[in-house]
């Protein structure tokens, strides 16, 4: 088996296991949420590693897992080390503000297919096309964050949400 | 014989054939990351709380202010407690980090909005602080499981 199928096998490997980790708590939103973003950011970081050097040899499957992963440290920091989550912690790329842009799993989706649109056409060459996938995919993802809700404060806001729950992504059961 | 035809704008880049197969991989990816997505959107769980619940699930203390009925709960000044709102709820064996309170009062529910819309009393809890000032109020079907979690908040009031 050539290296980069290795790395691949070795991703999913690791993706699945993260996937089951989250599945078990009930709390795939963030699964899905933390993968898309931090691909995004992995795959805005390639093309643009692409367009200026196109010999370039990073592999996707690693710049994807290591965008994931960096995007869901502070829940990893949780689950090992019983560290909550705090502000500060959005320099895990925005791991507590992406939870209030709007309809996050949607748009984290879209962003990502267009940074893997811009990825893909800077590796087969279309530079013009890559250009303008980062360029919608840096929009698109500003408009975003610009619209995002203020997240509550208060118990009196909290009681004009009634559903609203905040529940640990990754606490183990007793 | 060349394998490769480029386009004017174009760096060194694949073959078309290999660009190709790149461009249906990237299709498959986003594929099987739609058909996750769509799965969770569909599932019981997220219909029955619909997207608030999702977006909202964070373990960060985003509230620092008194707690509300705290004498009425018998919550001691001094320790830090976690206040259970549910009917027939097991309490989270957490005593070794702070008092326990259960209660399915509907004030104290509604005064730390864990009384939902349609009359629902929780499962949830309030993590109080050994000031007396609330800093954590979720939602948790699976309250009595969840020590571990509780025990962390708890015990990262001290």
């Amino acid at each position: 088996m050539s290296r980069s199928w290795a790395v691949v096998v070795a991703v999913l490997g690791a993706e699945a296991y993260l996937y089951w980790r989250y599945a078990v708590y009930g709390t795939l939103f963030h699964y899905w949420l933390h993968l898309l973003f931090g691909g995004t950011i992995a795959l805005v970081v390639l093309a643009v590693l692409r367009l200026l050097r196109p010999r370039s040899r990073a592999h996707v499957w690693g710049w994807g897992f290591a965008g994931h992963v960096w995007s869901a440290a502070p829940d990893i920091a949780f689950l090992l080390s019983g560290i909550l989550h705090y502000w500060w912690m959005d320099v895990f790329a925005l791991h507590v503000t992406i939870h209030f842009i709007p309809a996050p799993l949607l748009t984290t989706f879209v962003t990502f297919g267009l940074a893997l649109l811009a990825w893909a056409a800077a590796t087969i060459g279309r530079r013009r096309l890559a250009a303008g996938g980062l360029a919608l995919t840096v929009a698109v993802a500003a408009v975003a964050l610009a619209l995002r809700t203020p997240p509550p404060t208060t118990l009196g806001e909290l009681r004009a949400i009634t559903q609203l729950a905040l529940l640990c992504p990754l606490a183990h059961p007793s | 014989m060349p394998v490769a035809t480029r386009r004017a704008d174009a760096t060194p880049g694949l073959a078309e054939d290999a660009g190709a197969r790149l461009l249906l991989g990237c299709a498959a990816v986003l594929l099987v990351i739609a058909g996750g997505v769509m799965w969770l959107l569909g599932s019981d769980g997220w219909r029955r709380h619909g997207p608030v619940v999702g977006l909202q699930q964070l373990d960060l203390f985003y509230l620092d202010e008194p707690a509300p009925g705290i004498d009425r709960l018998g919550v001691r000044p001094g320790t830090p407690a976690v206040i259970v709102v549910c009917r027939g709820c097991r309490a989270p064996d957490v005593v070794e980090y702070g008092q326990v309170v259960v209660t399915d009062d509907s004030g104290v529910a509604a005064a730390y909005g864990l009384l939902t819309s349609d009359g629902q009393l929780g499962p949830g809890y309030a993590i109080v602080d050994a000031r007396g000032r609330v800093r954590y109020r979720t939602f948790d079907p699976g309250v009595s499981r969840h020590a571990r979690e509780i025990g962390i908040l708890l015990e990262a009031t001290r």
